[in-house]
């Protein structure tokens, strides 16, 4: 069994090697990504109002309102002992119906990335996971979330109760209060397939129209929160460029940079936020003053800010006493890791280790190195489930190297 | 953003990983034309979608975006062995891949029997063992546990070397 899977890694990587795109086939597709591209930023500028669909809806909705809510609006306020709070048939015919509680208070995701489905959103009031289950997009067997679909009449309101337009609505991850067009019933859905694959039945999630979405003031450490790692000894790199996320030059070294840093601190940096400037909110709070910005979040708090990407890499490397990172510079050095790495000898199994002593990186490859004086071990952190065990030459070179 | 910016860093990343994409999808789907156009579609959605793009590690994002355009593809081409998962990815009509990337018979038969093997299988074997994308990585992409990736790889790949050895034991009797 094990000869067939090294013989299966084999063709495996011959394969992949085999399998690519010809220059003529990358020419042909980025002349047409490209004249893609320009039509769509045309078109996009014409599309002046993508809402004919929702205002026959919304027509359609008021003719049947009119004609069926109000007994069962009387009837659904008397239960719920709203008398007199919520005037049902005052939406359809244009007032404002924000006396009342909102419905309910959630998180919009967005959900349908086709064109036509854009407005309807998924409201997410409750699946009882954790910040990295959800950002992992994984899904549970029933959580409490709506569909709920904007339309033309849908207001949006900032946290003190201010209109804003729907742009300026979008640029925020708030939390929100809903209020709904129909009446409400709170519900908890199972969206899962049966047989546990991760397939969501979308149709079996209540849908609802907004009559209003209010952003929903957060404390400012809820607000850094959203950034923060998702546990203890892990952490993410949130990235704001300024100016130089419109030079596509700098912009592009600097994304090679930050992949090198990943690629060195692979295991504890566990996401990177690549964007051009943070929310004024953010900017004042944390004291941003100048641009590109690297700032370090751990699972509690910003650990680091800094405009220097090394010293978020010097941070990332202190914070893990046992791992050093080599810098092999000198051709003979090159080498004695060069014939290491050649001669060693993969090892059974499906490597599951502790951190290790050393990190390196050797022509464009970044590996581990676990040693001792008796033995050593190396993996390719591009391969993390295979390890290879070295020569004893290459153990007792490296350790004289290391002594150094 | 200017959009000849926008435009600029996408073309940056088509740069940087437009060659894994295609693998990826050509992997998934075994057609090649098809794999070309989802890899092409994968850059315009991550142009549309440019602004959710953040708080995100740009390669595992595009990854996303080419999962799920191609299982949008599976998804309309067989609606029903969607459903059950058991999607055969090779056009019978297509070029195989032996002509077109010189495979050799081994690698003929291995491309072939992926293509038969569960769909969740072949996502799996194909990030990680193809792609060479980490544990944590490829968790990111498909949105699953570690576990349930570690499990699917294990289970994907004992699939796959059965499928082989079923498909040895036919030739030989034939």
């Amino acid at each position: 069994m094990r000869h067939l899977e090294d013989e299966l890694d084999e063709n495996f990587e011959s394969m992949q090697k085999k399998v690519a795109l010809t220059e003529e086939e990358h020419e042909d597709m980025i002349y047409h990504l490209s004249k893609e591209m320009d039509q769509r930023y045309s078109n996009s500028k014409k599309r002046m109002f993508p809402y004919k669909y929702y205002v026959s809806i919304s027509v359609a909705v008021l003719l049947i309102s009119i004609l069926v809510i109000p007994p069962s609006a009387q009837f659904l306020t008397n239960e719920l002992g709203l008398q007199g709070k919520v005037p049902f048939l005052s939406i359809f015919l244009g007032e404002s119906n924000l006396d009342r509680e909102p419905d309910f208070q959630s998180r919009l995701i967005e959900f349908h990335e086709d064109e036509e489905r854009k407005d309807v959103l998924l409201a997410l009031v409750n699946d009882n996971m954790s910040k990295k289950e959800r950002e992992m997009f994984n899904l549970p067997s029933e959580w409490e979330a709506y569909r709920i679909k904007l339309d033309k009449n849908t207001k949006f309101i900032d946290e003190n109760g201010a209109e804003i337009t729907k742009e300026k609505f979008q640029l925020h991850d708030y939390k929100v209060n809903v209020w709904t067009k129909e009446s409400f019933q709170p519900q908890w859905s199972k969206v899962l397939r049966e047989d546990g694959s991760m397939e969501l039945i979308s149709d079996r999630i209540p849908i609802y129209s907004a009559t209003q979405i209010q952003l929903v003031e957060m404390s400012d450490e809820e607000y850094l929160a959203v950034d923060y790692a998702y546990q203890e000894g892990e952490f993410a790199l949130q990235v704001y460029l300024g100016e130089a996320f419109d030079d596509p030059k700098r912009s592009e070294s600097i994304l090679v940079e930050v992949s090198e840093v990943m690629d060195v601190t692979m295991a504890k940096l566990v996401s990177v936020g690549y964007s051009r400037e943070p929310s004024e909110r953010k900017e004042a709070l944390l004291g941003i003053n100048s641009y590109p910005v690297f700032l370090l979040y751990d699972h509690e708090k910003l650990v680091h800010m800094t405009t220097d990407l090394e010293e978020i890499l010097n941070f990332l490397s202190a914070t893990d006493m046992k791992v050093k990172r080599l810098v092999l510079e000198e051709s003979n050095e090159i080498a004695i890791f060069r014939k290491a790495v050649d001669e060693a000898t993969q090892l059974p199994g499906i490597a599951n280790m502790a951190s290790p002593n050393y990190r390196f990186h050797l022509e464009g490859e970044s590996y581990s190195l676990w040693i001792d004086e008796e033995s050593g071990t190396i993996m390719n952190n591009k391969e993390s489930h295979t390890i290879y065990s070295l020569t004893k030459t290459s153990v007792k070179e490296i350790n004289d190297f290391l002594k150094k | 953003m200017p959009i000849d910016a926008r435009k600029q860093h996408v073309k940056q990343w088509y740069q940087l990983y437009s060659d894994d994409i295609y693998k990826y999808v050509y992997f998934m789907i075994g057609d090649r034309e098809q794999a070309k156009d989802l890899t092409q579609d994968t850059f315009l959605r991550a142009f549309d979608k440019y602004k959710s793009f953040e708080a995100e590690n740009i390669k595992g994002w595009l990854f996303r975006i080419a999962r799920n355009l191609t299982i949008d593809y599976l998804r309309k081409k067989k609606p029903l062995a969607f459903f059950f998962d058991t999607i055969p990815a090779l056009k019978s009509t297509d070029a195989t891949p032996e002509q077109i990337y010189a495979f050799n018979e081994t690698e003929q038969e291995i491309f072939q029997t992926l293509e038969k093997i569960k769909r969740s299988y072949r996502d799996v074997i194909v990030l990680r063992k193809i792609e060479g994308f980490s544990i944590q990585e490829t968790s990111e992409i498909l949105g699953w546990h570690e576990s349930k990736v570690k499990i699917n790889l294990l289970r994907g790949m004992k699939a796959l070397k059965k499928q082989l050895e079923k498909e040895a034991e036919n030739n030989e009797t034939s």
